[in-house]
């Protein structure tokens, strides 16, 4: 085995994958019958459609027909809506059968969640505490794919992807998700505050496992993470510490700490933690490749250490290189 | 309404006629009414079924010569297999269709569209070239199936498909389908394992589960002038391709839930 160079094979692969990865998500049109589709589970959004809004939409469908397809991607058997959950439904209580379909063959999730969160704000206004609740519904699906393995990419980043906001704001999410109270979360559902006052709510609280530290609510720098040991996943206790050593500095060290972390030291730190990442998933492929599935998925968990110990830190991924899949 | 299934690869001698020619044999066998379109010039496909003739109509004509379809097709010697042959003249092909003033790629599609209702599948045995040939094929097709040699230019040739594909879906043929990539003239050793097992992630493209392993009664059969699963069932051959008959049939199921 040892003649053949994987390398080689990995290199070329990678190459072709440029140009075949774009022809893989290109849908085709398909006439499909409406008893085979599904609706997709993280389309919340349906529930506020009234079955007033539904015979609207069959009334115009009898008269026009339907104009726009609907979009579905099609995986392991199944038949799920991207966009059309509300044309889909008009088109059930006009017992319509087949219907024109744009289809996607095993398209990946996270590509199916961007199209949902995309295809819906076309049609839909997005209330903030909407948006939260999206942004709570991704991190549930990143973080459980990521502990069997699923994913291995930075989640922050690639929901604010996914949602087509800043990383900025998906760390504004985050605080506003982990530390705003009930009643303030009401507050933001009713629009009585807006998402910018819910996270300097957010940011005046402490966070839940921290002892010591309130941030200042004045500090809004992008540094602003703070380390929490994290619970080691074998479930020993090292992770939870009463040893005040181990928590986050206390305050006035803290502000020390900020105002020396420039952001030269951020874009160094970015810098060689992406090149770790390509160089260890590099390795990781080489492995893969040749059979070496033992090490292959030790070699894994090192990168899903890495990003986890990034991620608290507040880093993420930089640059255009990272940008394989 | 036929399903129309192309096999290409611009890479010479990777078992594009050999798939064709037996998987329309095996598909006619089953029970379904098959059209075997020979684009090639070359003719392999037409002169397997020991069919070539160069003083009567062919792929020429219909194309080119303005014949209809229905016309030309000749039965082949294996029962509900029919063959649209090709001839040697077929090379000027290339020329011609680039003097025609419009819908140049829609030729074949526009013949065909004629005797779609005669039958359940057509098959079109592509030339090994990335010329306008080939994209008639391509704008006829709902699928493709790119049979390949598991090895280095296996990768190349597959990319260079892809792009060829790209351009297709985004032109004449929006819906057309990769059905999958076809390992052929497999082989137990170290390389091919493991340009097999690459190919077989589906990284690139869909890959096909079956692989066709080399046998030399596959080429036993051209001299016989017959189909594997006649010439001889019990060997590795015909089993493959019957498997990968199996799995086509699965992947152009009826999806519309008829």
């Amino acid at each position: 085995m040892s003649k053949i160079s994987i390398d080689n094979i990995v290199k070329s692969m990678d190459k072709a994958k440029e140009t075949t990865g774009v022809l893989k998500f290109r849908p085709h049109e398909e006439i499909l019958s409406l008893s085979i589709l599904e609706t997709n589970p993280y389309n919340d959004f349906a529930e506020n459609d009234t079955p007033a809004d539904i015979q609207e939409l069959a009334d115009d469908i009898k008269l026009n027909g339907l104009m726009h397809p609907l979009v579905i991607n099609k995986i392991d058997g199944h038949f799920r809506l991207i966009s059309g959950e509300c044309r889909f439904r008009a088109l059930q209580k006009l017992r319509y059968d087949n219907v024109r379909c744009t289809v996607y063959n095993d398209l990946p999730l996270a590509c199916e969640l961007r199209m949902l969160y995309a295809a819906n704000l076309k049609v839909r206004t997005y209330t903030p505490a909407e948006r939260i609740k999206y942004y709570e519904k991704l991190k549930e699906l990143l973080t459980a794919q990521k502990a069997v393995g699923e994913y291995d990419g930075p989640i922050q980043s690639s929901i604010a992807g996914m949602m087509g906001v800043s990383d900025r704001q998906v760390r504004k999410y985050e605080r506003i998700s982990e530390n705003l109270g009930e009643d303030d979360k009401e507050k933001l559902a009713q629009g009585e505050i807006s998402v910018e006052q819910a996270y300097r709510i957010a940011q005046g609280k402490p966070k839940k496992t921290e002892k010591s530290v309130a941030i200042s609510a004045t500090t809004g720098s992008e540094v602003e993470q703070t380390s929490i040991p994290k619970p080691a996943k074998t479930g020993s206790t090292s992770g939870f510490t009463k040893n005040p050593k181990e928590s986050a500095p206390p305050e006035k060290e803290k502000k020390i700490v900020q105002s020396a972390v420039s952001q030269d030291h951020k874009a160094d730190v970015t810098n060689v933690y992406t090149d770790a990442w390509t160089q260890l998933r590099k390795l990781y492929r080489l492995f893969h490749y040749s059979e070496n599935a033992e090490v292959a998925n030790k070699l894994h968990g090192i990168i899903l250490k890495l990003n986890d110990v990034m991620e608290s830190e507040g880093f993420r991924l930089g640059g255009s290189e990272s940008a394989d899949e | 309404m036929a399903i129309t299934i192309s096999f290409i690869n611009q890479k010479g001698g990777v078992g594009k006629t050999t798939s064709s020619v037996n998987t329309a044999a095996i598909l006619a066998y089953k029970g379904y009414s098959v059209l075997l379109v020979d684009m090639d010039p070359q003719a392999n496909t037409t002169g397997y079924y020991d069919m070539y003739d160069s003083e009567k109509a062919s792929i020429y004509n219909v194309m080119l010569r303005g014949a209809r379809v229905m016309e030309v097709v000749k039965q082949t010697p294996v029962k509900g297999l029919f063959i649209l042959p090709s001839v040697l003249d077929f090379s000027r092909a290339e020329l011609e269709l680039s003097q025609i003033l419009m819908r140049q790629e829609y030729v074949l599609k526009d013949a065909l569209s004629f005797v779609s209702d005669s039958f359940d599948y057509i098959l079109i045995d592509c030339p090994p070239a990335r010329n306008k040939v080939t994209i008639n094929a391509l704008t006829a097709s709902d699928y493709v199936v790119i049979p390949t040699i598991p090895d280095h230019f296996a990768i190349e040739s597959i990319t260079s498909m892809g792009e060829l594909l790209n351009q297709v879906k985004c032109g004449v043929n929006p819906n057309l389908q990769v059905l999958g990539i076809l390992i052929t003239i497999d082989e137990i050793t170290s390389n091919k394992k493991a340009y097999k097992e690459v190919l077989q992630t589906g990284e690139l493209l869909p890959c096909f589960d079956t692989a066709i392993r080399k046998n030399t009664k596959l080429q036993e059969a051209i001299n016989a002038h017959q189909p594997i699963n006649l010439y001889d069932k019990s060997c590795s051959g015909s089993k493959d391709y019957s498997a990968f008959v199996d799995e086509l049939l699965n992947k152009t199921g009826s999806t519309s839930g008829f």
